[in-house]
Parts: structure tokens; C-alpha cells; sequence
């Protein structure tokens, strides 16, 4: 079983939206949709701080289709237009979408959205396009920070490739098992990760 | 969520023609109704049409319909199934009925049809029953319709006999105890809706580049007392009154002609109403995005 996913390591990354611009370019969404989009989190007073600067954490969150292992959008779409690859990742067949948005309304992320022009649903592919080629999803590959890796999560997030090649277990800076987050989960199983160290992840996971 | 028309009129009018066929099961099943039985159906038959025609305009091209409908674990697919059966039942019934001679119908035929009934309800509100939407991931919301079926179903049966000079044996028991039940079950599921608010996942402090002028989503925003949710609510709660008052004040009177209009068309604008609280409310667990 392969369940092919990002890892982004939080406290690589700068926030410059150079994931959610490349994202929109290589894939031609269209004005105003987003398939990976780029949240500044914070400034979220420190416990126990004086509740001003410099008692204040910040980071930034890249929310993107979390390509579930139970994906509730699957399951709803009557037609089967969205459906699970062996690869793990969750595509959209649009020659089957009939544009009933029940995928939209049953992800609990919001990632999805009617293209009206097409009249078919769209969302992130994990740039199915590039990675059959052996390339990195777009988002990937344009990171500056090198703060987002690609690989299977079956095979452990240290495994993950970087847009140089290196693996991240040998790049980034240490970190524990209870470092590493995910999307709240309500029995969909988001396969997406976000390492972050030493600031308290915001809301429920 | 913006609010979706056609799938507002879908559920009601479904729910609508499952409580006129429910309620002439109920007369079939205790050998009452009699002359009632066939205008009634075909009252139930064209309100379910009217309903399945709403629900293709939800599609982006209605001939999207024909794109492939058959993955079982979709609530679209068995909503479509649930709807032929009772179809199937309602074409039996029909049969049956112009068989008889004294306009009835087999008691098993009325039993399959409370069956029916009940299963296009749940499959109905269980497609809507959504973990990515507190609002509508309730078993109240799925009740609700229950409700809706049983105030306009008596009232409608009730209506059509007083207009064709039918009387109806218990028919304003019958009207009394749907308006009480969607009244009761109608209520439950807005004040669920308002309780939902504290599942969405929140970040207190957030902002998000690509929409800078938008305010921070707040789930305590998310409210029935707020926006357009507060004037549904309004209107729906008039409505559940108005549609008790009603089946108590023809229960006394026996003016069905009058109040039989009244408490279906409450008990219908109650339903639209509490569909539209449902679009809303319908923000995402993940409101942020």
C-alpha cells in the first residue's frame, strides 16, 4: 500500500507563498480558487506570557487536499468521478463530475470548489501530472525554505524527498513523534504532515 | 454556505409527498380513506416529481443526471434508489386501487409503503449527514424531515377530502399529532444547529494573504441568531406554531378546506425554512480555509 503526501516542516517555512503561487501557474486554477493555500497562524499570545510582543508565536499553515485515507468526498460522489488511486492520492475524473458539490460540502477542509466554467469540481492532484514523470508536485520543488518533502507515508516522513534531492530525515532538524501534527481528523484520516517544534499547534488535530 | 434552491425544494417536496403517501398508507393500512386514496396519490405523485425536477437543476447541466449515477455508498445514489421504490410503490398502489371496488388497497401493499416511506427519509437526511459539517452531522437534522413528512401529509390528505366532500375518519388525530411531532422535532434540530458552533475548528488568531479585507472566521458567528440564518429561523418557528394552531383549531372545527390548507402550507414553508438554516450554518469544520 503506498499513500503518497507531503510533510512540511513548520518551522522551515517563511511564509513566502511561493507553494500556493506555483500551485495556481502549473495548474491553471482559476482567480480567486486556490488548491494549496498558505494561513499565517498567530500571533498567538504565549501561555504565561504577558500576552504582548515578544510573548507571541507565529507560524504558517499550507492547507491543501489532505489526499484521506477515508476520503468522505469518495464516498459521496455518485458517480465515482472522485475516486482513490493505488497511489493513495484522491483524483477527480471530470468527464464523470456532474457538479452536485456533495465532495464539496463533505470535506471538512473546504479545499474543494466548483469550477464554473467547467462546471466540474477541482482540487489539488498532488500534480499527478508531474510526479507520474518522477518530478515533485510543483509546491514541492518552487519551496525556498525547504520546508515541504514529497514521499510515500507508508515508507515514514524521513524518507520524503526535497526539491534538491535530499531526504528528510537527513536534512531538517530533529524532531519527535509528537512533533509532527495533521488536520483535525473526523474519521476522514488526513495523510499531509506539518512538523513543528517549539510552538503549540493551534486548534484540535 | 451559499444556499442551494434546488436541493431546498428537492428535500422538502420529498419529504412532502413521503407524508401524503405515509398518511394514505396509514388511512390503507386501518381500511379508511376510501374515495380520498386516489386524488391523494396523485397529489403525493406530482409533489415527488415536482421535487425530482428541483434536484436536476442542482446538477451544473441537467443531463449531467445521465452521467453514471450507481456508486452504492453515496447518499445521492441511494437517495435515487429509495425514490424509485417508492415510485414502484405508489404505480402498486395505483393499480391496486383501480382494482378495488370499495378504494382499498392490500395491507401489505400499505405496510411496504410506511417501509418506503420511512426509508426515503433516512436516506434523504442521511446523505446530508456530513463529519465536515456540524450543523447538518446530527441524527435531529435526519428527524426533521420525519417531521416535515408527518405535519404536511395529514394536513394534505385532510385538505383533499374536504375539498372533494370525503369525510375522514381520524384524519384530524392524525393532522394534530404530525404538527406536535415536527413541532417537537423541528425545534430539536435548531437548537442542535445552534449548539454545533463549538466544533469548528478555531485558530483564535489567524490571518489568511490572499483575502486580506475578510474578517477572521469566528465560530461564535456561526449562529441562527445571526444574518440570514436569524430571519429562517423566524420564519420557521411562526411556521411550526402556525401549523399546530392550525391542525388543533381544524381537529375542533373540522374545517379542513381552511385549516388543511393552512397547516400544510406552514408546515411546508416550516421545512423550506429549516433547509435554509441548514445552508447557513453549513460552514466546514475547517472554516479557515
Amino acid at each position: 500500500m503506498t499513500q503518497l503526501a507531503i510533510c512540511t516542516d513548520l518551522d522551515r517555512c517563511v511564509g513566502c507563498l511561493a507553494c500556493s503561487v506555483s500551485c495556481k501557474v502549473v495548474n491553471g486554477v482559476p482567480i480567486g480558487n486556490f488548491w494549496n493555500k498558505t494561513l499565517r497562524v498567530g500571533p498567538t499570545p504565549k501561555e504565561g506570557g504577558s500576552g504582548q510582543f515578544p510573548d507571541v508565536e507565529t507560524y504558517f499553515l499550507n492547507v491543501q487536499c489532505q489526499h484521506c485515507e477515508n476520503p468522505q468526498c469518495v464516498s459521496v460522489c455518485p458517480t465515482e468521478a472522485s475516486h482513490k488511486l493505488p497511489d493513495g492520492t484522491i483524483q477527480i475524473d471530470k468527464s464523470k463530475c456532474i457538479g452536485c458539490q456533495f465532495c464539496v460540502m463533505s470535506c471538512p477542509y473546504g479545499v474543494r470548489y466548483l469550477n464554473e466554467e467547467e462546471g466540474v469540481v477541482e482540487k489539488c492532484t498532488l500534480c499527478q501530472q508531474r510526479t507520474a514523470q518522477g518530478e515533485l508536485p510543483q509546491c514541492v520543488s518552487q519551496c525556498c525554505g525547504m520546508a515541504r518533502w514529497y514521499g510515500d507515508a507508508e515508507a515514514g516522513i524521513e524518507s520524503f524527498e526535497g526539491p534538491r534531492g535530499e531526504k528528510l530525515g537527513d536534512f531538517v532538524n530533529d524532531f519527535t513523534e509528537d512533533q509532527v501534527y495533521q488536520l483535525t481528523d473526523v474519521g476522514n484520516g488526513p495523510s499531509m504532515f506539518y512538523i513543528m517544534r517549539n510552538i503549540k499547534w493551534q486548534g484540535v488535530e | 454556505m451559499e444556499i442551494q434552491i434546488p436541493l431546498v425544494i428537492f428535500t422538502s417536496f420529498l419529504a412532502w409527498a413521503a407524508g401524503i403517501f405515509g398518511t394514505q398508507c396509514i388511512l390503507a393500512l386501518q381500511k379508511r380513506g376510501g374515495a380520498v386514496q386516489l386524488p391523494a396519490l396523485i397529489c403525493s405523485a406530482a409533489v415527488l416529481v415536482v421535487g425530482g425536477i428541483a434536484v436536476v437543476f442542482h446538477l451544473t447541466h441537467p443531463f449531467n443526471l445521465f452521467n453514471g449515477f450507481g456508486h452504492i455508498t453515496s447518499g445521492i445514489t441511494q437517495e435515487l434508489i429509495a425514490i424509485v421504490l417508492l415510485a414502484v410503490a405508489m404505480v402498486l398502489f395505483f393499480l391496486m386501487l383501480r382494482r378495488s371496488e370499495d378504494n382499498t388497497v392490500p395491507q401489505w401493499l400499505a405496510v411496504v409503503g410506511i417501509v418506503l416511506v420511512l426509508v426515503l427519509i433516512v436516506a434523504m437526511g442521511h446523505s446530508y449527514m456530513m463529519p465536515s459539517l456540524p450543523a447538518w452531522d446530527t441524527v435531529l437534522q435526519l428527524l426533521s424531515l420525519l417531521g416535515a413528512a408527518c405535519v404536511m401529509g395529514p394536513a394534505t390528505v385532510a385538505f383533499i377530502g374536504a375539498a372533494r366532500g370525503i369525510e375522514i375518519e381520524g384524519i384530524g388525530l392524525l393532522a394534530v399529532i404530525g404538527a406536535a411531532v415536527n413541532a417537537v422535532l423541528s425545534a430539536a434540530y435548531m437548537f442542535a444547529m445552534e449548539a454545533s458552533s463549538a466544533t469548528f475548528q478555531s485558530f483564535q488568531y489567524y490571518f489568511d494573504p490572499t483575502h486580506p479585507n475578510v474578517a477572521m472566521a469566528n465560530p461564535a458567528n456561526v449562529s441562527l441568531f445571526t444574518g440570514d440564518s436569524l430571519a429562517a429561523l423566524v420564519v420557521a418557528v411562526i411556521a411550526l406554531v402556525v401549523a399546530l394552531v392550525g391542525a388543533l383549531l381544524g381537529k375542533k372545527q373540522g374545517a379542513w378546506k381552511v385549516w388543511g390548507a393552512v397547516v400544510a402550507i406552514a408546515g411546508l414553508v416550516c421545512a423550506v425554512a429549516l433547509r435554509i438554516m441548514m445552508y447557513t450554518m453549513g460552514e466546514t469544520l475547517f472554516m479557515l480555509y
